[in-house]
């Protein structure tokens, strides 16, 4: 199980954020070898153009990028954290949730792009105080071969219970967050945001706490070019395998939400039914008992 | 009085509170209805605990160190017309003496057997017996099934009368004696209720199991001494041999079914200790067949 509190990278620390005193929010960007010709205009779109209050703060996790980024980086209010070494994405977004100090933490790649109302509608679900972790709607940047195999990315108009597994759009209560214990250090990439969906549905002994919000918009590739769509396929088929031998009911939970359908509650069965009759008669009768305690 | 519930303790502090809490908060008018607890000489502080609840009445049976002379005992103070028997490890539900009662508008009905589902387990040898579905009566083997198990089962008063008390030599299966007499040698038939729920508290140590089994056995000895059942209960066929290889051949597909499980989903090493218990749960009860001491005479009738 992955621990929060013991990550072994240590990272410098740049804190240039305007505000003062605690945010509500964290956003969290995780950057890794990509050109910072994108990743400066996608910055901008989250500190300045972004509607709704401004109390949210933005980290940039810096895994270790080849490029050098510091010169533009250290213009913006933003937190900047740079690892010593490059650990993969999931090391990476712990430590950003690590440094994080808003309840509600927001998770962003480095090549996508947020809509305006991107950090508004993210936050909006939450005043259902039963919604644990959001997954927003994602659109493809342009209209590629490529793009078409992203059928995920969108699930329509309603909000619904469904795993989270796009991790470049969504966000987790920090409380259940570090309680799960963040993302799995996985060897490879993906599926890290559904084994995390697994746990914490095995938790609570619900899968709605985590929904599908159609609000939160992204836009996003699915793939750049053909060589990046291969090397997905094939890390994805990895991780499958990886994941079925070492948690098979993740895998299960995941082979629930296949058809992009939110799975229905499975009906109780009749040994079920009436053990939930003896145990609620068991804990009125309790509660009576204590309530009696308590007057006398 | 309409109903008795007769509970037997012997150091049953774990579990005791809650089938208390659950029995005394019943949705039957409270007048009607009483609670016996016979306690069979604990050593722990179940008698405090059943002090603590005023509605209980508490009998002493330190004499006779067995839970069919507790219940004896309870018998044979009760006042109610129908006697409703539950054991200390076991939570009711709230309508369960209403529906208890339903069963027995049936003038013809004498005993009224209900279904036992086991409460959440938390310990492995809990986990394996709820794998195994221990005193289900949906699963229950045949000689016993379609009998009442003292866990969960009601008599009309007259039965006891009639045809006298459980057995008390009996280590187990004296509900399965009771349930062949009633069947014998009265005019009544008892019916099996399966949405009549209790949850009960299985053994949760391995010493503990073992002494389950290994009484089992030798109440199987005993039931086959007394000539209850007209077919020895530990060989229930008539060729034993034939039985024997059917146990071997049962062993074998299970074991092959785990060394092939890497093909399959399903956790492999959790399906190996259960096997391993089954032999030893079933050993243990062979041996204590083998090895039961003669049963003392009783008449049930006195």
């Amino acid at each position: 199980m992955p621990d929060l509190d013991h990550i072994p990278i240590t990272s410098t620390v740049l804190d240039r954020t305007a505000l003062k005193g605690a945010p509500r929010t964290s956003v969290i960007v995780l950057t890794y070898h990509f050109a910072g010709r994108l990743l400066k205009p996608m910055l901008l779109k989250l500190l300045n153009e972004q509607t709704g209050p401004a109390d949210y703060e933005v980290i940039l996790v810096d895994n270790n990028e080849t490029l050098d980024i510091t010169s533009f980086v250290t213009d913006l209010p933003l937190r900047y954290i740079k690892t010593e070494k490059n650990s993969g994405v999931s090391i990476g977004r712990n430590i950003g949730a690590q440094h994080a100090r808003g309840d509600i933490l927001i998770f962003i790649d480095d090549d996508a792009v947020p809509h305006q109302d991107f950090i508004v509608s993210h936050l909006n679900a939450y005043a259902n105080p039963y919604i644990f972790g959001v997954r927003g709607r994602s659109f493809p940047k342009n209209k590629t071969t490529l793009n078409r195999f992203a059928t995920h990315y969108d699930l329509g108009t309603a909000q619904k219970p469904f795993t989270i597994n796009t991790e470049f759009n969504c966000s987790f209560r920090k409380a259940i967050f570090q309680e799960a214990g963040g993302f799995l250090h996985n060897p490879v990439m993906y599926h890290e945001g559904i084994d995390l969906s697994c746990r914490i549905s095995r938790h609570y002994q619900a899968f709605d706490h985590l929904v599908y919000d159609p609000n939160p918009i992204v836009y996003h590739n699915y793939a750049e070019n053909f060589s990046e769509f291969v090397k997905k396929k094939f890390y994805n088929e990895f991780n499958y395998r990886f994941l079925y031998q070492t948690y098979p009911d993740c895998v299960a939970y995941m082979d629930k939400f296949k058809s992009g359908q939110s799975p229905a509650a499975e009906p109780l069965t009749r040994w079920t039914q009436l053990k939930m009759k003896c145990l609620d008669h068991l804990a009125t009768g309790l509660a009576k008992r204590e309530l009696k305690k308590a007057t006398v | 009085m309409n109903f008795s519930i007769i509970i037997p303790v012997f150091n049953a502090e774990r579990t005791l509170k809650a089938c208390l809490t659950s029995v005394t908060n019943l949705d039957y008018p409270a007048d009607q209805y009483e609670i016996i607890c016979v306690d069979n000489g604990s050593t722990d502080v179940s008698i405090k605990i059943i002090q603590s609840f005023k509605k209980v009445r508490l009998i002493l049976e330190h004499n006779r160190q067995s839970s069919y002379a507790a219940r004896n005992a309870g018998i044979q103070v009760a006042d109610g017309k129908l006697l409703a028997f539950t054991d200390a490890d076991c939570i009711v539900c709230a309508d369960w003496l209403l529906q208890l009662e339903q069963a027995f508008e049936d003038p013809s009905v004498g005993g009224v057997a209900g279904q036992i589902l086991p409460a959440e387990p938390k310990t492995f040898i809990e986990r394996y017996q709820v794998s195994r579905r221990v005193l289900n009566l949906e699963t229950m083997p045949f000689p016993f099934k379609g009998f009442p198990v003292t866990a969960n089962a009601a008599y009309r008063s007259e039965i006891f009368t009639e045809i006298g008390l459980f057995h008390e030599q009996l280590m187990s299966c004296g509900d399965f004696e009771l349930g062949q007499r009633i069947k014998n040698h009265s005019k009544y038939k008892i019916k099996v209720q399966l949405d009549i729920a209790v949850l009960h508290h299985h053994r949760i140590s391995l010493p503990a199991m073992i002494g389950q089994y290994t009484r089992y056995g030798i109440g199987r000895k005993h039931i086959d001494e007394l000539k209850i059942f007209p077919k020895p209960l530990s060989y229930p066929c008539r060729n034993p041999w034939l039985y024997g290889s059917l146990y071997f051949f049962k062993y074998l597909w299970s074991s092959a079914r785990i060394l092939l499980s890497p093909f399959f989903k399903g956790p492999r090493l959790r399906e190996i200790s259960f096997l391993c218990l089954d032999f030893l749960t079933e050993l243990t009860m062979r041996i204590a067949y083998a090895c039961a001491p003669k049963i003392e005479p009783f008449n049930p009738k006195n």
